[in-house]
């Protein structure tokens, strides 16, 4: 009966641990496990906007490489999840297809081909 | 007894496939042996939930809810995006883990060992595309081989607290696509096995080949998980040929201990085959590390803050706290001196890299101590509670 209840306490102790891991230390998101294994599931949780936005736009032109502006390539947030979420698609510092932010000034050797809510994608 | 040996197996047969699937891809197999290898793997995952249904029913339980927790969570924290999982999405894609010696994208160490990575491309192979939730499920299904072999150590009350030991220290780092966890859980268990197999010399377990070739696996496991698994099972190995000499007996072990030395090539052939290909950040070994360190060597204030960091982690003194306690009832002088020579061996390394690091000093403890303590932690709470195993309360 001692050890019935000593398993007792270490179940419940169990389960309050695994509790305040799903609640507090997880980012747990109900709608990302009703669909865990659709090929965009999360994405929205675990990336900038502008990531996002800048892997459909290569996808849609159907680039092989890509460039960042110099404002982009600064933050380290965006350049490293656009390098790592746009994957195969390569970041290449000399691809002529550059992306800019939607509050830059695109150089006068830049084409813009298409504005976006948060880019621009220019051919320089 | 037949039930632990079915344990034991299961583990075996586990890390087993974990380090083929590596192999697999490190020879450039074909793709469907690969997932037939990883359909192996799920398979016997499936008997060990299976075959004995109520038994072991917490473990089953438990990590069914790690599970769904993972299924649940996107990957958003920084290393696991931009390191284990971005080298993952590059097996996946480019299909041989020899696709780093590009360098493309330096920022995620193309140097680091990619056995976790290799599993989760795997996992992403079978299901045919990768997203940004399921592959570091993988990551998850690399704890149960050393979660079901304890089972076999202790009693259900115990397992019970050992589980609790791992929620406590491991937490999140079960779901969430960081390898520390794995780390530290590989790490403790390689010095459990090196414990009952080379310095206990009573230890029932000492001739069973079954156990040598599991400690084969997972010394080889820890290595290729993360850099700092090569510098932890380094300190492992020095530890218990410093004892077996104090000993005298080291003879009696020597041919064990060589065997068990061969798990460290597979990740001395990946470092080999990444620096002759100039392939790495070299954040440590480099021209510069007598410029880091010695300024920093003289200056007290350094020592503290190292020390702030790694020892007034609350779960690190809790887990001191317990480890003390449990040899303050049950005195046991071999392993005290086993486990606290490994600490004291280990935190003498995190000392000399910490103040030898190239960035600022307060930054890198902020950023790495909590994670890299958590080996030392976990080892400390698991032997403060094996060492109580056979412990009763006399009346």
């Amino acid at each position: 009966m001692k050890i019935n209840k000593i398993n007792l306490f270490f179940i419940i102790l169990c389960i309050a641990q695994l509790y305040y891991i799903f609640q507090f230390r997880s980012g747990f998101e109900i709608e990302v496990f009703k669909k865990p294994l659709g090929k965009n599931s999360g994405i929205v949780y675990a990336l900038p906007s502008e990531v996002i936005e800048l892997r459909d736009i290569l996808k849609k032109h159907q680039v092989v490489d890509f460039n960042l502006s110099k404002k982009l390539k600064q933050s380290t947030l965006l350049y490293q999840r656009s390098v790592e979420f746009s994957y195969p698609i390569r970041f290449n510092k000399s691809s002529k297809t550059t992306f800019f932010l939607i509050s830059e000034d695109i150089p006068n050797n830049c084409k813009l081909i298409e504005t976006k809510k948060y880019l621009q994608l220019t051919y320089c | 007894m037949q039930i632990n040996n079915l344990n034991e197996k299961i583990t075996l047969i586990l890390s087993f496939l974990i380090l083929n699937n590596y192999l697999f891809l490190s020879l450039s197999f074909p793709s469907i042996l690969i997932k037939i290898n990883f359909l192996t793997l799920l398979f016997i995952i499936l008997v060990f939930y299976f075959k004995n249904l109520l038994e072991n029913p917490f473990l089953k339980i438990f990590f069914l809810i790690i599970i769904i927790i993972s299924l649940g969570t996107p990957t958003y924290e920084w290393d696991p995006r931009s390191i284990w999982l971005f080298h993952a999405k590059r097996i996946f894609y480019d299909n041989s883990i020899f696709s780093v010696v590009d360098n493309y994208a330096i920022f995620s160490h193309n140097d680091y060992p990619t056995l976790a990575p290799a599993l989760a491309a795997s996992l992403a192979s079978l299901i045919g595309h990768w997203n940004e939730v399921f592959p570091k499920l993988s990551f998850s299904l690399m704890f149960l081989p050393p979660l079901i072999l304890i089972f076999s150590f202790l009693k259900s009350t115990q397992y019970l607290f050992f589980l609790n030991i791992v929620f406590f220290v491991i937490g999140k780092y079960l779901f969430n696509g960081w390898v520390d966890g794995l780390v530290a859980v590989y790490f403790c268990i390689s010095t459990f096995l090196m414990y009952i197999l080379i310095i206990n010399n009573t230890s029932q377990y000492k001739n069973r080949i079954l156990y040598l070739l599991i400690a084969f696996c997972f010394f080889a496991t820890l290595t290729l998980i993360k850099n700092e698994g090569i510098a932890l099972l380094f300190v492992l190995f020095v530890i218990t040929v410093l004892i077996k000499l104090a000993k005298g007996d080291l003879r009696r072990d020597v041919s064990k201990l060589l065997l068990l030395s061969f798990s460290f090539l597979p990740i001395i052939l990946w470092k080999y085959y990444c620096y002759s290909n100039g392939v790495g950040y070299n954040d440590y070994i480099n021209y510069d590390i007598l410029l880091n360190l010695l300024p920093r060597v003289q200056e007290i204030k350094n020592y503290t803050l190292i020390s702030y960091f790694l020892f007034l982690n609350e779960k690190f003194l809790i887990c001191l706290l317990f480890f003390l306690l449990s040899f303050w009832i049950k005195w046991d002088r071999e392993m005290f001196s086993f486990v606290s020579m490994i600490l004291i061996f280990y935190i003498f390394i995190l000392f000399f890299i910490f103040l030898s690091t190239p960035y600022d000093l307060y930054w890198q403890l902020n950023s790495t101590a909590a994670r890299v303590v958590k080996s030392l932690s976990f080892l400390l709470s698991f032997f403060g509670l094996y060492n109580l195993r056979n412990w009763t309360v006399v009346k």
